[in-house]
């Protein structure tokens, strides 16, 4: 009876297109099948996050014969590929500016700004040591 | 994509159906290729 209780619900009886996400395989991304790749590096040394986008394939190089046909990019002549697979690097000076700026937060005037809680910490223990310093934690010094 | 662009590449030549099929393919939610996150600790 408990093997029956814990047995996995039969899979949906669905075509692939009209299934779930969820239901779908999880399948796994290479650099092999990839247009260009995001590498997050952690440069310890210097306390750093770098991020670089670099090209890797493309998209006619991906696509198979019927995706080329599908999408019509099979038809595009080979300068209007070399535009389109341009247009999708995203080193772009123009699309970098673009997200910088999409991504940008405005800055916060000072007087609005809220002190996180490093810089409360901080006044804290400023005035603490201020304290000491006037001789008003002499008491507790005995 | 501007109309300068899509000139450029020729997508502005593609049908509706084309169109659709080329952001599917684009889509990452959807197709296998696209940004691919590597992390390094260097």
């Amino acid at each position: 009876m408990r093997t029956q209780d814990f047995s996995m619900p039969p899979l949906p009886d669905k075509e692939p297109e009209e299934m779930n996400k969820k239901d779908q395989p999880k399948r796994i991304r290479t650099e092999a099948d990839a247009l260009f790749i995001m590498r997050v590096s952690l440069i310890r040394d210097e306390k750093l996050i770098q991020l670089t986008f670099e090209r890797n394939k493309l998209i006619e190089q991906l696509m198979t014969e019927g995706e080329l046909e599908d999408t019509g990019v099979g038809s595009l002549t080979d300068e209007q590929k070399a535009e389109l697979n341009a247009w999708l690097d995203p080193d772009r000076s123009r699309i970098a500016t673009m997200r910088t700026q999409d991504f940008s937060m405005p800055p916060v005037p000072e007087k609005n700004r809220k002190k996180n809680r490093y810089e409360k910490s901080a006044k804290k223990n400023s005035y603490q040591r201020l304290r000491s310093f006037r001789g008003h934690d002499k008491h507790r010094e005995g | 994509m501007t109309e300068e662009d899509k000139h450029k590449t020729g997508l502005n030549t593609l049908t509706a159906q084309q169109s659709a099929n080329l952001n599917e393919w684009l889509d990452p939610d959807k197709a296998l290729h696209g940004v691919l996150g590597v992390y390094e600790d260097v």
